[in-house]
Parts: structure tokens; C-alpha cells; sequence
């Protein structure tokens, strides 16, 4: 796990972009791209995330992924090594009965040679019944 | 093409999500829960079966705004999508949309779904596109 600054900020030197992971994401995403990068390919840049929940002792079985975000600022190509930038942005609670539900709301931003490529922000729901 | 707020985006139907799918899936976005690749996890996390990932639902969606908007005339702004409900394997999706809304002549707000061979709506979202815009 890529060490958390003491803001909050986790920091991911993420591998190298190549030709060969994008049409292999293209391939699995089963759509016919000509050229260009598949809109969602940043959603592989979300390791931060899995990280950070997990230290706020979330299992993977209790995570659901409510909604995606990608604001889209330069394309990715091939030999970009990206580094990734998330914190948690923002940690509500609601109560409903004797059911807990805890949204985390992730914000990345995924840079090469400091250009901001795209900007993630992803939620979570974990529901906790007492 | 006539870009008017309502206009009806073309559909796409997707293949049936097969469990191949979803391992190749996991391979390639790095996405190795096991709730996507093993029968008996998800069933102790409650689920019949493996599930889809909602990532590659949102990638229909994005294929949607492809389809309808040429990556050789329109950048894709902003890309956003809620997942509403599990895809399991042998569903079929089926993806469409319309414009929301004209923020300026050439750049436009969609709305995007994907529906199930129950039409139930499984994601959902929307998209900004710019034609002809420049990114660095």
C-alpha cells in the first residue's frame, strides 16, 4: 500500500500504459474502439480507493459501488506512467431503523509528468445492521 | 444530426454477459473481487451468482455516447454513471439515451441507461460532449 500523507492524500505510481493494456481493456469492455483510449479505462487507476476503505476496516463482501465519475482533462497514451492521487473527499452516515448505511465518496486525480489527465470521483455504500 | 434537447439517442444491444467476460474484465481493469469471479463468495455476500462489474455496464454507457457522438467529431467531457442494479451472467443489456440538455451550439448533455432483457434499469447516468473540442 503506497504511503498515505498526513493529510489524507494517498499517492499510486501506477505501471505503464501500453498498447497492449489498452486493447486488451478495449477488448474486455466488449466494444469495437477504433483508436483513442475507452472512455472508462481510468476506473484501472482506483487501487487508492480499495486501499483507503480498507483501512477504515470495510471488507470488500460489505462494499457496494454506487456511482462513477470520470471528468476527462487530456488523453492517456501509451508509455504514460501515471501516478494517482486520492483522498477521501467526503463520509456521510445515514441511519434507517436499526440499519446503518456509510457512503465514502473518493476523489483521484490520475496526472502524467504533472498533466492532469482525468479526474475520478467514485462512491461506496457500506450498510451495517445493528 | 439534429442534436435537439429530447432527441433520442440510437440503442445498442450488447452480447449476453458470460462468466468469461467478466474474467477477462477483471483482468484487464485490475478489478479482482471475488464477488465477480467465485460462485461461493458472492452467495456468502448474498448474491445468487458472480455479479457483473458495474464498470463494465458504465463501459456501455460510454459506448453509447461513441456511437452517437464520433470520437473523430466530439471529446467527451465528463462521464457519469449510478449503478442501480446487480448484472448477472446471461443478462443482456440493451443502452441508450437522449439530450438532456444544449449547454451551448455545440455541446450537448445526454442521459444514458442500460437496461436489462427485463427492462429493468440496471445503470444509468450522463455524459457532457463537446464537438470539435481540443484536449492537450
Amino acid at each position: 500500500m503506497s504511503p498515505e500523507s498526513a493529510d489524507g492524500l494517498l499517492t499510486h505510481s501506477e505501471k505503464e500504459v501500453t498498447s497492449d493494456w489498452l486493447s486488451r481493456f478495449k477488448s474486455a469492455t466488449l466494444t469495437d474502439y477504433s483508436h483513442g483510449v475507452p472512455p472508462t479505462f481510468p476506473t484501472v487507476f482506483r487501487q487508492n480507493e480499495f486501499d483507503l476503505v480498507t483501512k477504515h476496516g470495510v471488507h470488500f463482501k460489505d462494499l457496494l459501488h454506487t456511482d462513477q465519475e470520470f471528468e476527462f482533462h487530456s488523453e492517456f497514451r501509451p508509455g504514460d506512467n501515471p501516478v494517482t492521487k486520492t483522498i477521501l473527499k467526503e463520509k456521510k452516515e445515514r441511519k434507517r431503523g436499526n440499519m446503518t448505511m456509510a457512503f465514502y465518496l473518493f476523489e483521484s486525480q490520475v496526472l502524467v509528468e504533472e498533466t492532469l489527465r482525468v479526474v475520478l470521483r467514485s462512491t461506496f455504500l457500506v450498510r451495517t445492521t445493528q | 444530426m439534429n442534436w435537439d434537447k429530447g432527441t433520442e439517442l440510437k440503442t445498442i444491444d450488447k452480447v449476453a454477459i458470460t462468466r468469461e467476460h467478466l474474467k477477462a474484465y477483471a483482468a484487464a481493469s485490475g478489478d479482482n473481487n471475488a464477488i465477480h469471479l467465485d460462485d461461493e463468495f458472492a452467495k456468502s455476500a448474498g448474491f445468487p451468482s458472480v455479479i457483473a462489474h458495474g464498470m463494465l455496464s458504465m463501459a456501455f454507457l460510454a459506448d453509447v455516447v461513441r456511437k452517437n457522438f464520433p470520437e473523430k467529431e466530439f471529446k467527451l467531457q465528463n462521464l457519469q454513471a449510478r449503478f442501480r442494479k446487480v448484472a448477472f451472467p446471461g443478462d443482456v443489456l440493451s443502452c441508450g439515451g437522449k439530450v438532456r440538455e444544449v449547454l451551448s451550439p455545440d455541446r450537448y448533455r445526454v442521459e444514458i441507461w442500460a437496461k436489462n432483457q427485463k427492462a429493468e434499469l440496471v445503470t444509468d447516468g450522463e455524459a457532457i460532449v463537446e464537438k470539435s473540442a481540443v484536449l492537450k
